[in-house]
């Protein structure tokens, strides 16, 4: 109790548009940072999207929602910070003009990847050919259930490299009862999470079998 | 000063063409996933001819759709079945959408270009990075395909496109074979990248 029982400064008058926090260099920071996230949950969100369908689950497609809602989120974020560093002069009209187009472009993305999660969350009905044709296409998407064996539990997706290894990417992972994304290289996988990768046709057989290979 | 890109598509007759539902929704999933890894790969690396592409599959796109509605028309013969077509329809619908925003983030590509390396920077910091790598000349790689090396399933890494002369080829399949010289435009994480540089470049045996 010592810092906030201190008497106030002396009141000077601030400049009006003058914010104090955050720093400058900081703001800048926070836009990159919100730009990448979105990048990566946006693309991250088309493939649990068309996971859900896939699967028909309504839980992933729950995911997807909820990822939406962040990416809303941050796209507002994103624009206020990026106007506010524009009229302080942190960032350069162009740039901002850039990193405006790309975060729309990611949230435009976000969106689609909501409306094709939209046909489960709704029970549209599912023509067969759907998901036929996100089987047959280039990217295959598989579900599995991790072994005590498995060679990636108990370890960081990092230090498993398991993507590198395996070439399959997990994009989702249940543990309990709702399905969870955006693990990041600190994430430890454990025996008996339900995991959705995905990934080219020829490395799915061999993802299956490290997932869950015969226990010795 | 900005200039905004003026996109102004020649408009064509279309022709209906039999493709099944299965083929067109195929495509049409994989071209979106495509053109939004080199839409952001033309941003990271500043390649207009790659962003070129990514406006060529666009008129793809729409062509694919168009044939789409075409052939679902047909097909409905009563209420069930198009209900069945709606759910068909927003998906291949939310697939065009996801490509009309990676080439819209393209808009920007030929505003003054000292606006770009700032994006590089701050997206390759993603997840997944692009590399260019080049086949050295008597590298183990030449002549293989892609397929044979199983690329993707020992490495994680994804081409994208490989570059011969002044040619790109877009989204090689399997039975693409890998030439000396050929540029690599590759999506993946940075340990595949390494290593398989490293085999590139003959400096490790096994891929």
């Amino acid at each position: 109790m010592t810092d906030r029982d201190a008497p106030d400064p002396p009141p000077t008058a601030p400049p009006p548009a003058a914010p104090s926090t955050p720093t400058e260099r900081a703001r800048v920071d926070r836009v990159e940072e919100l730009l990448l996230e979105m990048k990566d949950t946006s693309e991250l969100m088309v493939d649990l999207a068309y996971s859900a369908v896939f699967y028909d689950s309504k839980s992933i497609a729950r995911e997807v929602q909820e990822l939406e809602e962040d990416v809303g989120e941050h796209l507002t974020e994103l624009q206020r910070l990026t106007l506010e560093a524009v009229r302080d002069g942190q960032l350069d009209i162009g740039h901002a003009l850039v990193l405006l187009r790309v975060a729309q472009g990611a949230e435009q993305i976000a969106d689609s990847a909501l409306e094709i999660a939209d046909v489960v969350l709704r029970d549209v009905e599912l023509h067969p050919i759907i998901r036929e044709s996100i089987r047959e296409s280039d990217t295959t998407i598989t579900k599995t259930t991790l072994g005590p064996a498995c060679p990636f539990v108990g370890r960081s997706l990092r230090e498993s490299e398991l993507e590198t290894e395996t070439g399959m990417r997990i994009i989702a992972v249940k543990r309990g009862r709702k399905w969870e994304s955006g693990m990041d290289g600190d994430y430890v996988l454990q025996a008996g999470d339900q995991v959705i990768a995905t990934g080219p046709w020829d490395a799915e057989k061999g993802f299956l079998e490290m997932a869950a290979p015969p226990e010795a | 000063m900005i200039r905004w890109k003026k996109r102004t598509a020649p408009y064509q007759e279309v022709e209906y063409e039999p493709l099944t539902v299965l083929e067109i929704l195929t495509e049409m999933k994989d071209l979106s996933e495509l053109m939004t890894s080199l839409a952001y790969s033309a941003l990271i690396l500043e390649n207009d001819p790659i962003g070129e592409e990514v406006e060529d599959l666009a008129r793809r796109m729409d062509w694919l759709k168009y044939q789409l509605r075409l052939t679902a028309s047909l097909s409905v013969r009563n209420k069930e079945e198009a209900e069945q077509v709606a759910g068909i329809l927003q998906v291949a619908d939310a697939s065009e959408h996801i490509a009309n925003a990676a080439s819209g983030m393209l808009d920007l590509m030929d505003a003054n270009i000292t606006l770009r390396p700032f994006l590089g920077r701050v997206l390759d910091e993603a997840d997944d990075r692009i590399t260019t790598l080049k086949v050295p000349a008597g590298s183990p790689g030449e002549g293989r395909t892609l397929g044979d090396m199983r690329l993707e399933s020992e490495t994680g890494l994804r081409c994208l496109a490989m570059r011969r002369g002044a040619r790109w080829i877009y989204d090689p399949g399997p039975d693409a074979r890998v030439a000396a010289d050929d540029t690599l435009l590759l999506r993946g994480q940075q340990e595949g990248a390494s290593h398989f540089k490293a085999w590139l470049k003959g400096e490790v045996d096994e891929l």
